[in-house]
């Protein structure tokens, strides 16, 4: 391990992944400083789910390594897994357990104290506005209260790094912003956020660093001021994408009746 | 531009035949679905020309076509009324809430679901059968043409009380819970027919009429009057109609108020319950291990009452060998047999079994199990734990079935040395339905039918894999064979077996365990990777 890595909260050197005959991560460098809050950007599809989920232990990698917090994920596991938080998008939870249930469930599973989990739970449920739902099957929770219980999964055993796939997907407006209040203390603590959307507004609005991915390919990263150069971060995703033409001029029949 | 606005009839019937033809439709996973579509075609096509040629079949012999058609008609009405509770969901004009939006009336809105039921593949099978009422019973042109009125009742029948039943449970069904419901209530639907199947083969065997004793109490029901309708004659028999008919009148009118009440009532809602929900109650958390293992366990027995399916897979170990081994026999006025409390055997490997496919059950919700293994041997301890917990819901079990069985059969004294050899086969068959889970794991689907349990192929190949583990599981317990006929002569060996038993069967278990850990430590994502199939 090189002296820089270990200074990371995430390195990434060479990743590469394919289903069939088809790259889903063709090539992936990537570096995130520690405390930093990481925009992982690009269209559906661009290969951000399969790239978290190497990076998280989650899926093997056909090639390429990744350390997380100084650790290599995929040949010191357990160390790297006890530094990282995850919220996978897609994956179910154990939804016939309780709210209150898959905490202190998740809790024990990384072996923590009861008595510590079951202080820590209530106050996720509490912060996270699940207090009256903590009694209820995850099965019946929203699509919102999901991603808050998974949230508090991913923060129950205080990790360094934490992974969220498209944490603000189909999120009310009020869970969304509850979600950003909580990041944003955790990154102002010194934890550092990884997180992939395809929503730019969303991460120009938090973020400090940001990459885009494109067809299974990092095409740019740095922080976001020298990316975006005073443009949007939408403008220079489309300029990247390779997206022209202005469709405003046509469809001129549409007058609005 | 305009056209003549079509009857909601026809309108009805096109609507039935583009969804039949959107469910066949390429796209992704429309493989599976057209060859369900087309193995449920075949298998009614089988089902109703094999019905109608049996009954076809039973011409010249009048009491036994009465019989086969009553118990034809009866199996046919409560298919429908029982189908939408298991399909609910997957057919879009059984739930009335899906045309709730459109500007129809009440009367309207049943005639587009009661008209749309009549096409399909479910009618046809059901209307050719019921055609074997004409070629196996009627005698003569009228009785022909009541026999026609009584099999054209007979569907309308089945096909208004379905869509009854569907508006009567619709605000049920679309809640979580009622799913739910339709799953176990499927599950014991499929369990029953093999609980009753050996009854009746044995009430055959013994000279006895298995035919006329199922259809004999069915005679006064709807169906039955209708298959009886050919043989009477021309005044009862019209009778009989007329009281189906004025029994079709009252279904339509239930379903009516049911329809109005449906569109304004809100869906039930799966309201909390409790507020502290712990993991396990505290006398439970009391013998469960330490740390990440009792953490699994608990989250398995919670699983055990809150997944249908699993629920119903854990009480079918139990009750089909008890079923088979003394409640047919009991229900025939035999004495079950003496050694009969050694079915504990048989019910020990079934519930050992139902950890066979544990992350398969779990799904892609394995990600969390991955994602915290943290120490070393966590693996170790994720199968340990779901382990335990079929232990520790199986042996209570298998003591209670070996008390009452025992008893029943008046040989108490074989108790200890059941109990003995079957936690033992218990013990080794749960360390092996570790291996077949992560030898042969399987993705569950969630939604739609409760009898499909994933791609046939990984299924069969989990199902050898569990023969297998069965027979290693057998074998391997042979060298207690040699205690065990001893003890028939000599009781006190009985207990020596119950303490060398368990013992034997932990050690045989935990190599299989160990073998199941190397596998599940090297393989994990792979795993996740085939489970993830039930993406949200």
């Amino acid at each position: 391990m090189t002296e820089d890595t270990r200074d990371l909260a995430v390195a990434i050197r060479g990743l590469y992944k394919h289903f069939g005959q088809v790259p889903a991560v063709n090539g992936v460098d990537l570096d995130v400083r520690r405390g930093s809050f990481f925009g992982l950007v690009g269209p559906n599809g661009a290969g951000k789910t399969t790239t978290l989920a190497m990076v998280t232990g989650l899926l093997r990698p056909d090639a390429g390594v990744a350390w997380v917090a100084g650790f290599y994920v995929w040949s010191d596991p357990v160390e790297a897994k006890r530094r990282m938080g995850i919220l996978p998008e897609g994956l179910r939870l154990f939804d016939r357990l309780s709210g209150r249930e898959l905490l202190l469930f998740s809790g024990a599973l990384r072996g923590m104290d009861p008595d510590e989990v079951a202080t820590r739970a209530d106050e996720l449920l509490d912060v996270f506005e699940l207090r009256e739902a903590s009694g209820q099957l995850v099965a019946d929770y929203s699509t919102g209260m999901r991603k808050k219980i998974g949230l508090a999964v991913a923060l129950l055993h205080n990790p360094p790094v934490l992974f969220l796939d498209e944490p603000f997907e189909a999120v009310d407006p009020i869970s969304a912003r509850t979600i950003r209040e909580v990041l944003a203390a955790f990154t102002a603590r010194g934890g550092t956020v990884v997180f992939s959307s395809h929503v730019m507004e969303l991460v120009e609005r938090l973020c400090d660093e940001v990459a885009v991915m494109i067809a299974g390919r990092i095409v740019a990263a740095g922080p976001l001021g020298e990316l975006t150069a005073g443009r949007s971060l939408d403008e220079v995703f489309i300029g990247l994408a390779g997206r022209t033409g202005d469709r405003r001029s046509a469809l001129t029949w549409l007058d609005g009746g | 531009m305009t056209r003549e606005a079509e009857s909601l009839p026809t309108v009805a019937v096109r609507l039935r035949l583009a969804l039949l033809r959107g469910a066949l439709r390429p796209g992704p996973g429309s493989d599976g679905r057209t060859i369900g579509f087309l193995l449920g075609a075949i298998a009614g096509a089988v089902l109703s020309v094999g019905a109608l040629l049996v009954l076809t079949g039973l011409r010249g012999d009048p009491a036994h076509a009465e019989d086969a058609a009553t118990v034809l008609f009866t199996a046919l009405f409560l298919g429908w009324v029982i189908l939408p509770v298991l399909t609910f969901g997957s057919d879009d004009l059984l739930d009335p809430s899906r045309l709730v939006l459109l500007p129809l009336t009440g009367r309207e809105l049943m005639t587009v679901l009661g008209i749309g039921g009549l096409v399909g593949v479910a009618p046809l099978v059901t209307g050719i059968a019921t055609l074997g009422l004409v070629t196996g019973t009627a005698h003569g042109p009228t009785s022909a043409l009541v026999a026609l009125t009584s099999a054209a009742l007979e569907v309308v029948m089945c096909v208004v009380a379905s869509r009854a039943s569907a508006t009567a449970l619709s605000r049920v069904l679309r809640s979580r819970r009622g799913r739910d419901l339709g799953v176990a209530l499927a599950a014991l639907v499929a369990v029953s027919v093999q609980l009753v199947n050996p009854v009746l083969l044995k009430t055959e065997e013994r000279g006895g009429n298995a035919l006329h004793s199922v259809a004999s109490p069915l005679r006064w029901t709807p169906p039955g009057l209708l298959a009886r309708a050919p043989g009477l004659p021309l005044a009862p028999a019209l009778l009989s109609m007329a009281a189906v008919a004025a029994f079709i009148v009252a279904l339509l009118w239930w379903w009516e108020r049911n329809l109005r009440a449906s569109s304004v009532r809100p869906d039930r809602s799966t309201g909390s319950r409790r507020r502290r929900a712990v993991l396990a109650p505290r006398l439970v958390a009391r013998v469960l291990p330490p740390g990440r293992t009792g953490a699994v366990t608990a989250k398995d027995l919670r699983y055990l009452g809150r997944d249908p399916r699993r629920a119903v897979a854990f009480a079918t170990s139990v009750l089909l060998p008890t079923v088979v081994v003394f409640v047919s026999p009991m229900s025939l006025g035999e004495r079950p047999p003496a050694a009969g409390v050694f079915l504990v055997c048989g019910v020990a490997m079934l519930i050992g079994l139902s950890g066979m496919n544990r992350f398969g059950a779990d799904g892609s919700a394995t990600w969390l199990v991955l994602a915290t293994q943290t120490h070393d041997s966590d693996q170790k301890r994720d199968l340990l734990g779901g382990d335990v917990a079929t232990v520790l819901a199986g042996i209570p079990l298998l003591v209670l079935v070996g008390a009452v069985t025992s008893a029943i059969a008046g040989s108490v004294r074989d108790l200890p040395a059941a109990l003995g050899v079957s936690v033992c086969l218990l013990l080794i068959v749960v360390g092996g339905s570790g291996l077949v889970a992560v030898l042969a794991p399987f993705p569950v689907p969630r939604t739609g039918n409760a009898f499909s349990t994933g791609a046939a192929g990984q299924g069969c190949l989990t199902s050898i894999y569990s023969l297998l583990c069965m027979a290693g599981a057998a074998v391997a317990t042979l060298p207690l064979g040699l205690l065990v006929v001893p003890s028939f002569f000599v009781p006190a060996l009985g207990y020596v077996l119950l303490l060398v038993g368990p013992a034997y069967g932990w050690v045989v278990g935990g190599l299989a365990r160990r073998a199941a850990v190397k596998r599940w430590e090297s393989r994990a994502p792979e795993i996740l990777q085939l489970l993830a199939t039930d993406r949200t």
